[in-house]
């Protein structure tokens, strides 16, 4: 008995702590002008590659930037393309399964065909490619996160709405006489919200993590804009001389992607009946 | 499709010569066979068999909703001379919830447990009436009142969990009752609940046709009540229909084997203490039937003249048996 509330209080304990590191790094996306020290931006070439000192705790960067505000800053570019690319993600995901789902048939063949060849590539891999059709910008790097992620939200929404409609209130609504999109909006979309949103809190610490690896490579957040990725990029040239410009960072985003996957974990764990107490 | 007859006057329901086929990966299946039923205005039809019989099937295809891979091979349905069939889905989408309701078997799984239940009884009314939510939801009372469900106020903000077996069917059928429809579709509307209320049940369905001339078909497996509700029964067994006639006809002078194994399986309060007659073997799969009368395999009357597709007897005005011997069973029985 013991044993079982002990788990389960460890469990949300978990819970508790993804939401404080998510809700650290929203609330400094949120807040960076007001919080960080310096401005992002400003250099001092006097000041180049100085250790953590209590100016500036976290040192700086090759140009003299303040590494503390500019890691804050970082946090509003990944929160930004983190929560347009899983809505991209979400949205068009959600559209696909559902309609494949509740038409079947031709319609249900081609898209989820479609969703598995978007599958079957290595995502950084087509990060890439469609960043390198797109052009490289922050924006096109929102929407090629999302199209990565449209895939598994789709086959998520598709198993969940499939699993509604075999419910007779489903038969018992058409025989009513309602249309086919108010049965969508109505009856099915109420089912399929609760395990995409689990999905979704899982999905913001991948697409955080891809906003960084492309950033690294260059084809995310451009110069002089900051974003861990190209931080850690830049920091990988003075790893010697000043491995803060990488450990900084490189913590942020590992704190980042741990909240946002322990959140995810929980809300499932949480909202899933079978895994309750 | 044949050539199509033109409806009777003064009925409801008029179904002719349906047939409705699967497609499988082995060819297609018929499931109904041409079926033909009618119902007249303020009647109550019982339509009896067992599962597998192609009754639900033929009753979905009045609601055009029949599953995918089903089809109608031919026949025709008319609503109050209204042909249903060959219709667009949106006429037949105008047509569901608002001219005819259908109530299933299974209240609380046809509820949608995430709204409240005055909401659902009344959205046909949204969506057929072009009435607001509010006005919906304050119809939805009145309905609730009307099936007499206690504290109907209070009832139509609870969500269908909170309602017993008895008072979901009753929210059910005030939903099918909203839109004044001219035919009730019952399927099996009081096999989930106990006997008590099931009478209950049967008691307001009665009401609702004696008060708003509703026509009712009652699609059923259970004798009982089609002896206690309808006015005339239609037999259905393998995809056809065996025997049709008023209910007393078909109680006290069963005219097909089928019908007589029923009464015989069925347990009576004043009958002989004999014990139960089961009807030996089990329907046929519809790709097996046998050839001719498709119940000569189970029939203990069967013999050569029975490979024969059985003719229409009519015993007597409105009492049909689709058996050869259906005079020498009927002056038997």
């Amino acid at each position: 008995m013991s044993v079982v509330f002990n788990f389960s209080w460890v469990r949300h304990g978990l819970l508790l702590l993804g939401a404080i590191l998510v809700g650290l790094v929203v609330f400094c996306a949120v807040a960076a002008s007001i919080i960080s020290p310096y401005s992002p931006f400003d250099l001092d070439v006097t000041l180049m590659l100085q250790g953590p000192s209590a100016e500036h705790w976290f040192g700086t960067d090759e140009l003299g930037r303040d590494v503390l505000s500019r890691t804050i800053y970082a946090a509003q570019i990944s929160v930004e393309v983190a929560l347009v690319a899983v809505g991209v993600g979400v949205i068009g995901g959600t559209v696909i399964g559902v309609v494949a789902a509740y038409f079947g048939g031709l319609a249900d063949i081609v898209l989820m065909r479609l969703m598995e060849l978007l599958f079957s590539f290595p995502a950084i891999l087509l990060a890439i490619v469609l960043m390198a059709s797109l052009g490289t910008s922050i924006l096109n790097a929102m929407i090629a996160i999302g199209i990565i992620f449209i895939p598994g939200f789709a086959r998520l929404a598709r198993a969940t709405t499939i699993e509604a409609m075999q419910q007779q209130y489903i038969e018992a609504a058409r025989a009513i006489g309602m249309s086919h999109l108010r049965i969508l909006i109505r009856e099915i979309l109420p089912n399929v919200v609760t395990p995409l949103l689990v999905e979704a809190a899982v999905a913001f610490a991948y697409a955080v993590l891809l906003e960084s690896a492309l950033s690294f490579l260059g084809l995310g957040a451009q110069p002089p804009d900051p974003s861990w990725g190209n931080m850690l990029n830049t920091g990988r040239g003075f790893m010697a001389q000043a491995p803060w410009l990488s450990i900084v960072p490189g913590m942020a985003l590992f704190l980042c992607v741990l909240g946002f996957n322990l959140l995810g974990d929980g809300l499932r764990d949480m909202l899933d009946p079978h895994l309750r107490d | 499709m044949s050539q199509p007859k033109p409806p009777v006057e003064g009925l409801t329901l008029d179904i002719k010569h349906l047939s409705i086929a699967f497609q499988t990966r082995h060819g297609s299946v018929t499931v109904v066979d041409d079926v033909s039923l009618n119902i007249g205005k303020g009647e109550i039809v019982g339509v009896i068999g067992e599962s597998g019989s192609g009754k639900t099937i033929a009753s979905l295809a009045v609601l055009g909703m029949l599953p995918r891979g089903a089809r109608v091979l031919e026949g025709s349905v008319h609503l109050s001379g209204d042909s249903l069939l060959d219709q667009p889905e949106s006429y037949q989408r105008a047509i569901r919830g608002d001219r005819v309701a259908l109530i299933p078997q299974d209240a609380l799984r046809a509820l949608n447990p995430t709204l409240q239940v005055g909401l659902q009884v009344g959205e046909p009314l949204t969506l057929h009436r072009g009435i607001s939510w509010a006005t919906a939801r304050k119809k939805a009372v009145e309905l609730l009142r009307s099936v007499e469900l206690r504290d109907p106020e209070q009832r139509a903000v609870e969500y269908p969990h909170q309602f017993s077996g008895g008072m979901q069917q009753r929210a059910m059928i005030a939903m099918g009752l909203s839109t004044e429809p001219e035919l009730l579709i019952a399927d099996e509307p009081t096999t989930a609940l106990d006997v008590t209320v099931q009478a209950q049940v049967l008691d307001l369905l009665r009401d609702i046709r004696d008060t708003h001339g509703t026509s009712i078909l009652f699609i059923t497996h259970d004798l009982g009540v089609v002896a206690t509700l309808c006015d005339r029964v239609y037999v259905m067994y393998s995809g056809a229909i065996v025997e049709e006639g008023p209910v007393e006809r078909i109680f006290s002078n069963p005219s097909h084997p089928y019908t007589r194994g029923l009464l015989d399986a069925t347990p009576r309060v004043h009958g002989a203490l004999t014990g139960l007659t089961p009807i030996p073997g089990q329907i046929p799969l519809p790709d097996a039937r046998p050839v001719g009368c498709r119940f000569s395999d189970r029939c203990a009357f069967a013999g050569a003249e029975c490979r024969q597709t059985p003719p229409a007897v009519t015993i007597q005005e409105g009492h049909i048996s689709y058996c050869v011997k259906a005079l020498e069973l009927e002056t038997e029985a």
